[in-house]
């Protein structure tokens, strides 16, 4: 069974005008029916481009947003009806690695406390029942704060700081060591499912390298599950054993990593791969190149049909502009795409037209 | 680096910040490149490598105060030659805009917020082409229309927030080469864009040096960008240029160590699944002086002690004329086709005693 | 944590030592050679302050405030206010109230006593000797300037961080609570400063207590709008939704993290507020709405006092002005100076 079911997701923000009493004008439909599952021990990538909804989702997992409709199935319980107190008790087996590493820490802070907040919260630590029943409270106080700290000092080392780093606060570490207090922030919940938001992408080259095998040296100790929410496409599917690809509020296309590399199906995602930098300059020179026109729509007001209709190379007359795709399995292995004509694309029935996108640099010709 | 002469020659340029109590901070120290007609140079650095500051020291654009400038740059436009570090503020800004032009990183910070973007490009054409009323709204419409601005008479009456951020950075480019410039300098032009909007950039000002000829310095973090845009390149670390070469060579013998760990930390997108990735250790902070040896020494993982004997000098490498490195123990293109050698012990013996 | 170069190497530590050294015994001579570089490494790289670390955000704009001459002249001149204000009958010479000198000064005669030795700043209109009401003066100045600063503080934090707090992270019924709390103090807002301290004043009648009051009053929805805005911006922090995420209670998150936080900007406002508190006190007891008792000197109403001798006697009105105008420059030198510390922006 999966440790994490996502069935029929869907975030809308109100937009609201007023003085006193706001009306609801509008919605932004940031995340718009997304079901995906997420195998324990294994790791899920998101990858999308901004304003396609990839982080709502991240904290809609969480609760952090309201779900409009929908759920979102942890171990069997579905978090989208538990209640405030249950939902926040449940955050301990859930949790989140932010973009900004300074950002996501509290400046006044030092990185014991931010560390041990947790703990608290949770009421984690301490010694076992039996072991406490022969201790006074201020023994049990001590043996608590003791083995907390412990927890704590664990975690720093696993991320690979030392605890001469307790005392010491956010503003005094470097982008790659703050990431690493972020990563131990998480872990010294012993969680099952971390939300890697955006991991690497505040971070120097050199070090996001050092991050990402964190990460991996991690889930290979501690079984971890991961859902990788990033821009980066080659990062994404450098970590993910799934990769689901977004455009606006939907996933277009899910397909294990490198079948996914392989045979990108939806012309969103072939665009998107055509469009990765990639650091060889025979690569660069050489390969097929979908240069997409126009911008993303408005998340407040998508296209009817298929979202990418507006953008797509390949659009067709028929039910393209009308009817909006299902995610649908095609071919094996776990590919599933949302394309009416995901197939004909495929075998190169159908061309894509140059006028619809801004430029195809074919293969060598370019 | 062709047989002709170079429209910007930069030389030994440095920067020195007077920091208050902390000493001075050299931000930029000797770097040296050519700009050449219709080629695309590359700096290419993480944070705090001096990348930035030398676009701005080029531009004219650092503090007045607390900023000492060394070394010169060159440009040459028809007979005439100026060295831009030494020019006077009103022949500066004379020449920014007509001769020289910048793109920056944020489209938006860059744009007056309360000015229709119409009048913003149709003030420059004014100042340096001295075009008026509606000759000069026909070339602003024009320029939209060449950097790919679908609708242009109706964007230029538009505000800057009302453009999506790819469209900002079209009308900034547009503005940057509303005079033909023959020099354009763009730091870090698409990394606030998404990936499939910098495809549209790049390619953009790709079309503008083939065809207009203009020399572009593209200052970037990104290597794949690098890859795929510019014609000579130069890595700099912690203000020094550590290696310079064309692309072909740099991307497939890197000679310097620090190259060779920035090519290592980047997951590929057509790297097959799991293929480990290389990281180099620490951060930028950890350096040393240039004075007293190789700043990338604490980083290095073959560092030896003549690393650390005062400053490495710019070494030619065996691989070609233009091909450069400033180190004293460089990576040879064996270690890099069997990145496990590296790592071997008896490789790092076998360096030991060459050294 | 900084690299430190020989944990780095694990490599070398492994390295078979004869491998091959130019010298007949090689390996001594590889291990003493590695072990140079390792220490030539670590001596250029210089000293690492490891562990020295703990300086928090207000011990780094300390260090910063000790540098800048603003804020070293604003302290100095607040500092000597307070000392004085504190020590006042230890340091005033005479008898503030008694006129001791009734008989030497006539004003309807213009007759006045300018300084000299035993009344360094001279008397005043009614034979009482200035320097000594001065000095007493200050501590009155400093009563006010505090409580009125501590009413606005106190009832505009409150409000300010309730409607603060309820806008982040109340949701919906949270943003309703803001919505109204705000509009009251725009109410209040919309109301100048020193027409709402004239009304208060007016109602309750001329006294200290109201001076401190009115002032006070006028300076709350100043600091509620500050601490609100300082709250929701640090609510939109990803450290807060971090804290979320952890699964810490709302109010603890209010209370721990983003209040902390959204304090600095005002606590630095309320040094300015004691400066614009002093002049708008001094000002009510200028309008003669301040403490009628003469008994208890305050440089306000000494100011009102002496424009009757105005053009006989300027240095009556001299002295407390200047004293009021020194004074308030001294909190905002101070107050700015503090502003641009705790500036993130300006943080290395």
């Amino acid at each position: 069974m999966s440790l994490l079911r996502i069935e029929d997701l869907k975030v809308h923000f109100p937009i609201r005008r007023g003085v006193v009493f706001d009306r609801t004008v509008g919605h932004v439909y940031a995340v718009d029916g997304v079901s995906l599952s997420i195998e324990r021990g294994s790791t899920y990538g998101l990858v999308g481009e901004s304003g396609c909804g990839k982080t709502t989702l991240g904290r809609a997992v969480l609760r952090l947003v309201d779900i409009t409709s929908g759920s979102v199935v942890h171990d069997g319980r579905d978090l989208a009806t538990l209640g405030g107190e249950a939902m926040r008790r449940e955050r301990r087996n859930l949790q989140m690695v932010f973009q900004d590493p300074l950002g996501s820490l509290n400046p006044r802070q030092n990185i014991g406390s931010i560390l041990m907040e947790g703990l608290e919260t949770h009421g984690i630590g301490g010694p076992s029942d039996e072991e406490a029943a022969s201790m006074g409270a201020r023994e049990r106080r001590e043996a608590t704060r003791a083995d907390r700290r412990a927890r704590v000092v664990g975690a720093l080392e696993r991320v690979g700081l030392s605890a001469n780093a307790l005392d010491r606060y956010p503003h005094e570490f470097s982008g790659g060591q703050r990431q690493r207090i972020g990563i131990a922030r998480a872990l010294v919940l012993e969680p099952d499912l971390i939300i890697c938001d955006e991991p690497v992408s505040a971070l120097d080259v050199s070090i996001q390298a050092q991050v990402l095998n964190l990460l991996e040296e991690l889930q290979e100790e501690l079984g971890l599950t991961y859902l990788v929410i990033a821009h980066d496409l080659a990062v994404v599917r450098h970590v993910s054993d799934t990769v689901g690809v977004m455009y606006l509020g939907a996933l277009v296309e899910e397909a294990p990593s490198d079948e996914l590399y392989e045979t990108p199906l939806h012309p969103y995602t072939r665009a998107l791969m055509s469009a990765v930098p990639v650091p060889d300059p025979t690569v660069e020179d050489t390969r097929e190149r979908i240069l997409l026109a126009g911008d993303l729509p408005s998340p407040a007001n998508p296209p009817a049909g298929c979202r990418f209709h507006t953008r797509c190379p390949w659009r067709q007359e028929d039910r393209c502009d009308t009817e909006r795709p299902e995610l649908r399995p095609v071919g094996g292995a776990g590919h599933r795409v949302a394309c009416h004509h995901a197939e004909r694309i495929l075998s190169g029935e159908i061309p894509p037209s140059e006028e619809r996108a801004e430029r195809i640099v074919h293969g060598a010709a370019g | 680096m062709g047989s002709s002469t170079p429209l910007l020659a930069v030389e030994e340029l440095s920067v020195v910040f007077d920091g208050r109590g902390s000493g001075e901070v050299r931000a930029v120290d000797g770097v040296s490149f050519t700009l050449e007609e219709g080629r695309v140079t590359g700096l290419v650095g993480e944070s705090g490598c001096g990348k930035s500051v030398t676009s701005l020291a080029l531009m004219g654009l650092l503090p007045p105060r607390g900023v000492r400038v060394g070394g010169s740059a060159v440009l040459r436009t028809g007979d005439t030659e100026a060295d831009l570090l030494r020019l006077s503020p009103k022949k500066m800004r004379d020449l920014r805009g007509s001769q020289l032009a910048m793109i920056f990183q944020d489209p938006l910070s860059s744009l007056n917020p309360v000015v229709p973007i119409g009048r913003q490009v149709t003030e420059i054409l004014t100042r340096h082409r001295g075009l008026r009323g509606s000759a000069a709204e026909k070339e602003a419409a024009d320029l939209l229309y060449r950097v790919g601005i679908p609708d242009p008479k109706r964007r230029l009456k538009e505000y800057p927030h009302q453009l999506s951020g790819g469209m900002r950075q079209r009308a900034l480019i547009a503005m940057a080469v509303a005079c033909r410039p023959r020099v354009m300098i763009a730091d870090e032009p698409t990394t606030a864009l998404d990936v499939t909007i910098q495809a549209q950039i790049l390619e953009l000002l790709k079309d503008l040096v083939t065809e207009e000829g203009t020399a572009l310095l593209m200052i970037t973090h990104d290597l794949g960008v690098v890859a795929g845009l510019c014609d000579d390149i130069n890595v700099l670390y912690a203000g020094r240029a550590v290696e310079t070469a064309p692309r072909e060579p740099l991307f497939a013998d890197p000679t310097h160590p620090y190259t060779v760990g920035l090519l290592g930390s980047i997951p590929r997108l057509d790297a097959p699944r799991g293929e480990p990735l290389t990281p180099i250790r620490g951060s930028v902070n950890d350096n040393i002086a240039w004075n007293d040896g190789c700043a990338f020494a604490p980083r290095c993982d073959h560092y030896t002690l003549d690393c650390l004997q005062g400053p490495p000098r710019l070494v030619r490498s065996e691989t070609g004329d233009a091909h450069a490195h400033r180190c004293v123990n460089p990576v040879r293109h064996a270690d890099v086709v069997d990145r496990a050698v590296l790592e071997s012990p008896s490789v790092v013996g076998d360096e030991e005693e060459r050294a | 944590m900084p690299t430190t170069p020989n944990a780095q190497n694990p490599a070398e530590d492994a390295q078979d030592p004869g491998a091959g050294a130019p010298e007949g015994s090689g390996g001594t001579s590889l291990l003493t050679r590695k072990a140079d570089r390792i220490d030539r490494l670590a001596e250029l790289m210089g000293p690492r302050d490891d562990g020295s670390g703990g300086a928090g955000i207000w011990l780094t704009a300390f260090r910063r405030l000790r540098r800048s001459p603003m804020a070293i002249s604003g302290a100095v001149v607040v500092a000597l206010f307070v000392l004085v204000a504190l020590f006042a009958p230890l340091i005033a010479p005479y008898s503030a109230t008694a006129q001791t000198w009734g008989g030497e000064v006539f004003p309807n005669q213009n007759i006045f006593v300018g300084p000299r030795a035993e009344n360094w700043l001279g008397l005043d209109n009614l034979g009482r000797d200035q320097f000594s009401r001065m000095v007493i003066g200050a501590r009155q100045t400093l009563l006010v300037g505090v409580v009125a600063t501590l009413v606005g503080f106190g009832a505009g934090a409150l409000l300010g961080g309730t409607a603060g707090a309820a806008a982040t992270l109340g949701g919906r019924w949270g943003a309703l609570i803001d919505n109204v709390i705000m509009r009251v103090i725009d109410m209040m807002l919309a109301l100048p400063t020193l027409l709402l301290a004239v009304t208060v004043a007016a109602l309750v009648g001329p006294s200290l207590t109201t001076v401190m009051l009115a002032v006070g009053i006028a300076q709350v929805p100043i600091f509620a709008r500050l601490l609100r805005g300082a709250m929701i911006s640090q609510g939109n922090r990803d450290y807060v939704v971090a804290a979320r995420a952890l699964g810490v209670r709302r109010h603890k998150i209010a209370l721990t993290h983003i209040l902390p936080n959204s304090l600095g900007p005002v606590i630095v406002q309320s040094t300015l507020t004691l400066a614009t508190a002093i002049i708008d006190a001094a000002a009510l007891s200028y309008l003669g709405l301040g403490n009628p008792d003469p008994s208890f000197p305050e440089w306000g109403t000494m100011l009102a006092d002496a424009q009757r001798f105005l053009s006989s006697a300027p240095q009556l009105a001299v002295y407390p002005a200047l004293a009021i105008i020194v004074t308030a420059l001294g909190f905002t030198l101070l107050g700015e100076a503090m502003r641009e510390a705790l500036d993130p922006k300006l943080r290395k």
